[in-house]
């Protein structure tokens, strides 16, 4: 039923993603819903999320490619710019959204994202503060949240 | 274009090079091969209807972000032209790379010298005889000229290989020359293996062969297909537009066409008679005397028998294309060629209709009845509410722009029919949104009963948390290590914590019995309650932990 008007693009795109899969980066269709995807990203090197197995959905809405997919981390994150309930901000999943962009390179921007937190464009306010406030401490804690719960069990 | 799905990756990873020629003759927007391509102003190019439906939401570049609008797009006819050749012959293309990459290493493994690639070219070979001969037995009704313009039109279509197309006409005209065929065929498929930069073959060999294959065709080959040669050599090049012209028709072309837009449906009879009717024409207009009105009278004529007695050939031939850069590699043959389809159509309708592209409405502006009279100048139907006809003339103002910009425009026919299924695929969607939004409805009912209930269990976890132990028992996947005194749980919280628990996951059931329909809601629904779920225990066992510490102290002191 999903595929019968589902675009060619998207096909496309998920095929590509499973023949050529962008590194530390995986995502994978539902069978009943071509446009919901299981995604995992592994924590970039050199980050305090370093190790860690983040799991994310991405959700294509009609208007895709015209308007940006919906992407959540589902993985708790101590990040200042993800929120609590897994919500990112980034600009090309908002207003700087382009219909050249694609999953996968939502999916490596999401990946830097981690590289390089954003306190001062902040989601989860208390976090971004902490961040500010004593950077090392900041980091330290996010990387107990990523033993703690991205970890590979 | 085939239905198939293709991809840069279809190539071979020892021909990256054709994996990005690939990748750059697509629409970054739609990630098909151009179609219309369309450049802005920051050199980025994508297909005249993606970039034109972007446009209308957007005003920057998809690529760059440029500030940019609709006034800015300009063609880009070459890129266009090169796109649409390597749609058609890259079915073709593939098969021989892949073929000389699957030879070259049995090559390598048998070490054969050059007979695998020479059984490559002749099974090539014999491919292609094949596909002629189909052709020419679905010719069988006509004359036995035919054969001739089966070989010429070969000649004329595919110029950039006239070797190739000669090869393969010259089965039909003398049979025999294998020998022949296989030389000649090899450095056609191996400079395309050598552009890859993966040629395993000797350069030397296909040089020397190339000189073989630049010869100009042996006249024998040509004395039988006499009157189409002529006709190709009366091709000349319109002085206005530039376009290659049939000399019988320039007159006709300068009156009737050449002036009156940019779409140049005189060219196109004349390569569909090229391609179809060519010695038919030629014969006529020797008959006849050759004047302008003669010629341009026998062109409906014409079009019309090869509509019903030639209709396949006449679809593949090349309409709307210059005939420097008619080089197909034989795809006619082959393609499906449903675009082209109504090019037979074209000329009584395109003449006018193409030579303005219809300007942007800005719809706040417009009241019911004034949008009700612009569909009606543009032919469209007057149906539906105000939304629908606003999006109907959207629309089919993105799709006739986009055609305007095609060099194989559709007639406007072809573009109500596709106006239709877009709203045909419009109203499933409005109905499948319709239904959706009911269905959130009971979702937001459910989502609630299910918040109360989260809210209980919450509190019981609340009230529990004065208990060391109960948190960790409730929630002992979530944090393995984080209490040492889990070892002590209290029995009755616990199950009621789980009572509670399987409450939400009954109503869990419920819901998903409910909603299996609409996944993405529920999944998103179940999310948001197992990210609450996280949330209460997480706040809970900061709590928690707040009160260890408040104690720790104590006893550590």
């Amino acid at each position: 039923m999903a595929a019968a008007n589902l675009p060619k693009r998207i096909i496309k795109e998920t095929e590509r993603l499973m023949a050529d899969p962008a590194p530390g980066i995986s995502a994978q269709s539902h069978d009943d819903n071509l446009r919901y995807f299981d995604v995992i990203i592994t924590g970039p090197d050199q980050s305090p999320f370093e190790g860690g197995i983040f799991k994310l959905e991405l959700f294509l809405p009609e208007e895709y490619p015209m308007a940006p997919p919906k992407v959540r981390f589902l993985t708790k994150i101590y990040h200042p710019n993800i929120d609590k309930l897994g919500r990112i901000c980034l600009d090309i999943l908002k207003d700087k959204w382009s219909p050249a962009l694609q999953i996968r390179t939502v999916l490596l921007s999401i990946q830097a994202l981690l590289s390089c937190p954003n306190p001062d464009d902040p989601l989860a306010n208390d976090v971004a503060q902490h961040w500010k406030e004593n950077e090392n401490h900041a980091i330290e804690t996010a990387r107990e949240w990523t033993g703690k719960y991205a970890s590979s069990d | 274009m085939d239905n198939s799905i293709t991809d840069p990756l279809d190539w071979p990873a020892e021909f990256a090079a054709m994996r990005e020629i690939d990748s750059h003759l697509r629409c970054p927007i739609c990630k098909e091969f151009l179609r219309a391509a369309m450049m802005l102003q920051c050199y980025h190019n994508f297909c005249s209807e993606c970039i034109r439906r972007h446009l209308d939401k957007e005003s920057t570049c998809p690529a760059c972000r440029v500030a940019t609008s609709t006034s800015q797009l300009r063609r880009n006819v070459s890129l266009d032209e090169v796109s649409q050749n390597f749609v058609d012959c890259r079915s073709q293309l593939l098969k021989a790379v892949k073929g000389s990459v699957d030879s070259s290493k049995v090559k390598t493994q048998q070490l054969p010298t050059t007979t695998e690639t020479m059984d490559y070219n002749v099974a090539i070979q014999q491919k292609k005889r094949r596909r002629v001969s189909t052709r020419i037995s679905t010719r069988s009704t006509r004359s036995g000229q035919e054969y001739h313009t089966a070989a010429t039109d070969d000649d004329i279509d595919d110029e950039d290989f006239v070797i190739n197309s000669q090869e393969s006409s010259k089965p039909i005209n003398n049979n025999g020359k294998g020998v022949d065929r296989q030389k000649t065929a090899g450095p056609v498929l191996r400079s395309r293996a050598g552009a890859g930069g993966a040629s395993n073959h000797s350069t030397g060999e296909m040089e020397s062969q190339d000189s073989v294959t630049s010869e100009p065709p042996a006249p024998s080959l040509l004395t039988n297909g006499q009157p189409a040669e002529s006709f190709k050599h009366n091709l000349v090049q319109c002085p206005v537009c530039a376009v290659g012209v049939p000399e019988p028709y320039t007159n006709t072309h300068l009156d009737k066409f050449c002036f009156q837009g940019k779409k140049d449906p005189a060219y196109t009879i004349s390569y569909d008679l090229i391609s179809t009717q060519a010695p038919d024409v030629i014969r006529l207009y020797e008959r006849q005397g050759t004047t302008t009105s003669d010629v341009s009278g026998a062109t409906p004529a014409s079009l019309q028998q090869s509509k019903s007695s030639n209709a396949f050939d006449a679809l593949s031939g090349f309409n709307g294309r210059s005939a420097q850069t008619s080089s197909s590699f034989q795809s006619k043959f082959e393609m499906p060629v449903s675009p082209k389809k109504p090019a037979l159509e074209m000329p009584s309708e395109l003449a006018f209709d193409f030579i303005t592209r219809l300007p942007k409405v800005t719809y706040s502006v417009l009241n019911d009845k004034q949008l009700r009279k612009r569909l009606q100048e543009l032919g469209l139907s007057t149906q539906g509410d105000r939304q629908l006809l606003q999006k109907r003339h959207a629309e089919y103002v993105t799709i006739y722009n986009a055609n305007c910009d095609s060099s194989r425009p559709q007639p406007v026919t072809q573009l109500k029919k596709s106006l239709a299924a877009w709203e045909q695929a419009y109203e499933k969607d409005l109905q499948s949104k319709d239904a959706q939004r009911r269905a959130q409805g009971t979702f937001q009912r459910q989502q609630q009963e299910l918040a109360q209930q989260q809210q209980q269990s919450a509190s019981e976890i609340n009230i529990s948390s004065s208990q060391p132990s109960s948190q960790s028992s409730s929630q002992p996947s979530s944090q393995p290590s984080s209490q040492p005194s889990a070892s002590n749980s209290s029995a009755p919280v616990q199950s009621h914590v789980n009572n509670s628990l399987v409450a939400v996951a009954a109503s869990r059931a419920h819901l998903s019995a409910h909603a299996y329909k609409h996944k993405d809601e529920y999944d998103e629904l179940i999310a948001d309650i197992r990210r609450r779920q996280m949330a209460e225990k997480e706040r809970a066992r900061v709590e928690e932990e707040k009160k260890q510490k408040e104690k720790e102290p104590l006893t550590v002191v």
